[in-house]
């Protein structure tokens, strides 16, 4: 597959769900493909990420959103494989059409014990990081990930992961007459300590009581700890070139060696302890540091500060940061003293196809739980990502995320205004009512009322009253 | 929604269809009507402001944009008042008898706009879907024409990178089966 620019370019105009306008009575359903389009990746206070559609693996790192579809799609499938393992013993009804792409999967798997206590001995030993007891589960022609296991690079590739403390906590494991497939929750020594878990599944086949292969399976673009490797081993590239000369680069090929990431750099213990070295200075580079400081910005009502640190063309949730009327929604929130307490700050943490920290646009993604003078005493928050885009020191690109459903602290905003609205009229007419249209002008909220700093003001003054009456 | 003006007569008799459209491309059906509704209120109320001829659809795009990204805000509260019910149906949210790949293609080059920058991808889509000139998309986002034919020459050197890489991912890495020796490929 190679293609030139303009031949993908051509290939998107051929998307187009809508090629005709004027045939448009005919074409306006949706074209399947479009799904792949996020429609509100820009949007502002209301950024949210796809629902769950099956049981949620515990702390699924939230969405970015330029992630993939197709990533969201393979989400879907392994959170249905995962779910329909889980439950396959309680299952008495036949498998409905949706859930077809499981059907297989779930299918293989029939009850059986020993190969359980061989699966979670396995990972009980990977945890340990014991290579040797690990590898003693295996056949001597057993398999781990494609590869076989009496392969050195294969040995090497189990060394390096353990050496990275890669860990993973069993959830429900689902056993048939060959196969085992646990669910766990990854974690490993760079990003687990700032939060950062991987869904994964860990499928066994066993035969015999010893390991005939065992493969692991994770949805990808959801920025897992393996694209957090990855990515890390990139930005030792740019900024540690002695480093990676010296415990990194390599002529390798992917093809032949199970430890070869993206054919130039072998995963070994000694890459693993350096990484686990630098991981502190990784974690808190020059772009985390811009990330932080703007929702410190954010916190302290610093709008020159908040909106100096963008450039000249950047995006502040699809538009552009010099917006005077979207200045006047941030500044609006910011005198309701909406903060946010950064649980985490982490780089670059899609899927490693996303440009790596070394290209023009480093990302940085921090998850925090915001809340603000209104709402946090209703104990109101959301957990928000807060994704940034960042070159040079400079904010390119910003944009929020948060879950579908839940009840914002912005909400509760706008009911207070409601409220004031109907209680004092006049307050409203003289501080909030405006002829305003919320297509052109971004702080004009229903077309009703203009959010300004003043309007927040008042929203503080009154805010015990209001919450006295108040009911969620 | 017609009125008196003559003159927004046939702006909505000539643009309605247009941007329609491009609310489609972007939004579900239902709330891509009520978008393009929008618009139209808004160049009724602020007709003075529209510019005319030439400049007249890109304004309405310009305003189209804001229309669909502020949709989300009034969703998402209506949502809540509702029971947060309505907003669970929404056509983008993947369905597990709509996860197989129809069209191949088409659905890796849209995964791969999606991941470019917010401006990227309105600059491509503008360009490939609505059919713009670089001028008109420089009216229609603000920019220099020269900013825009500079960014969206980069833009399609990332589109190109990011189908690669969409590309790759598909082919190589199946739901229930990862590739080895990491994911960077």
């Amino acid at each position: 597959m190679s293609r030139s620019a303009e031949q993908v370019y051509a290939l998107l105009v051929d998307a187009n769900p809508i090629p005709d306008v004027d045939a448009m009575p005919e074409t306006l359903q949706q074209t399947p493909h479009l799904r792949v389009l996020d429609p509100r990746r820009d949007d502002m206070q209301t950024q949210t990420k796809p629902l769950q559609l099956e049981p949620t693996p515990p702390r699924t790192p939230r969405r970015r959103a330029w992630i993939p579809a197709v990533a969201a799609a393979v989400v879907v499938i392994v959170a249905i494989g995962i779910a329909a393992l889980a439950f396959r013993g309680q299952e008495t009804e036949p498998a409905t059409p949706t859930e077809a792409p499981t059907t297989t999967l779930v299918e293989r798997i029939e009850p059986t014990a020993t190969g359980e206590d061989v699966a979670r001995q396995a990972i009980a030993d990977w945890n340990a990081a014991d290579v040797d007891a690990f590898l003693s589960h295996f056949a001597t022609d057993g398999q781990f990930r494609e590869g076989a296991v009496a392969n050195g690079d294969v040995q090497d590739t189990v060394a390096f992961y353990m050496a990275l403390q890669q860990q993973s906590t069993i959830g429900d494991c689902s056993t048939g007459d060959t196969t085992v497939a646990c669910t766990t929750v990854t974690t490993d020594g760079v990003t687990g300590p700032v939060g950062l878990e991987t869904p994964m599944l860990w499928s066994f086949e066993i035969d015999e009581g010893t390991i005939a292969s065992l493969d692991w399976s994770w949805a990808s673009g959801e920025g897992s700890i393996f694209d957090g490797a990855v990515n890390m081993a990139n930005w030792i590239d740019a900024n540690h070139p002695e480093i990676w000369s010296a415990s990194f680069a390599a002529d390798c090929s992917m093809a032949e060696q199970h430890n070869c990431f993206a054919n130039k750099w072998l995963g070994t213990p000694a890459a693993a302890t350096e990484m686990l070295a630098l991981a502190p200075e990784y974690l808190n580079q020059p772009s985390v540091q811009s990330a932080r400081q703007f929702i410190d910005d954010w916190n302290a009502g610093n709008a020159d500060g908040l909106f100096g640190s963008f450039g000249e063309t950047a995006q502040f949730s699809g538009l552009p940061a010099s917006d005077p009327y979207l200045r006047a929604d941030v500044e609006f929130f910011m005198a309701i003293e909406n903060v946010a307490a950064i649980e985490r700050c982490v780089p670059d943490l899609g899927s490693s196809l996303v440009p790596p920290l070394v290209a023009e646009h480093q990302s940085v993604t921090c998850t925090a739980v915001t809340t603000d003078a209104l709402s946090g005493p209703l104990g109101i928050s959301v957990e928000m990502d807060w994704i940034f885009r960042v070159n040079d020191g400079v904010i390119t690109d910003f944009q929020w995320e948060f879950d579908e459903g839940a009840l914002h602290p912005q909400d509760v905003a706008a009911d207070m205004v409601d409220w004031i609205e109907i209680t004092y009229p006049d307050v409203f007419e003289a501080t909030f009512a405006a002829e305003c249209s919320s297509a052109t002008e971004w702080n004009c909220w229903f077309d009703r009322w203009a959010a300004t700093p003043q309007g927040g003001a008042e929203l503080l003054r009154l805010a015990d009253e209001f919450r006295a009456q108040a009911d969620y | 929604m017609t009125g008196n003006h003559p003159r927004f007569d046939q702006i909505y008799e000539r643009h309605h269809r247009s941007i329609l459209a491009y609310c489609l491309r972007r939004t579900s059906r239902e709330d891509a009507y009520a978008a393009a509704n929008e618009v139209f209120e808004v160049a009724w109320k602020r007709g003075g402001d529209m510019p005319d001829g030439e400049r007249t659809l890109p304004w309405l795009y310009g305003v189209a944009r804001k229309v669909l990204s502020h949709q989300r805000r009034s969703a998402t509260r209506f949502s809540r008042l509702t029971n947060r019910v309505a907003r669970h149906t929404v056509p983008y949210q993947p369905q597990p008898d709509q996860v197989v790949v129809q069209r191949f293609e088409y659905e890796t080059v849209c995964s791969a706009v999606n991941r470019l920058p917010a401006d990227d991808r309105e600059m491509l889509l503008l360009s490939a879907w609505e059919g713009l000139t670089h001028a008109e998309i420089a009216e229609t986002m603000g920019y220099t024409l020269t900013t825009v034919d500079k960014r969206l020459a980069r833009a399609k050197q990332r589109l190109k990178r990011q189908y690669e890489a969409v590309y790759s991912d598909n082919m190589h890495r199946p739901p229930a089966s990862t590739t080895k020796g990491g994911e960077a490929q």
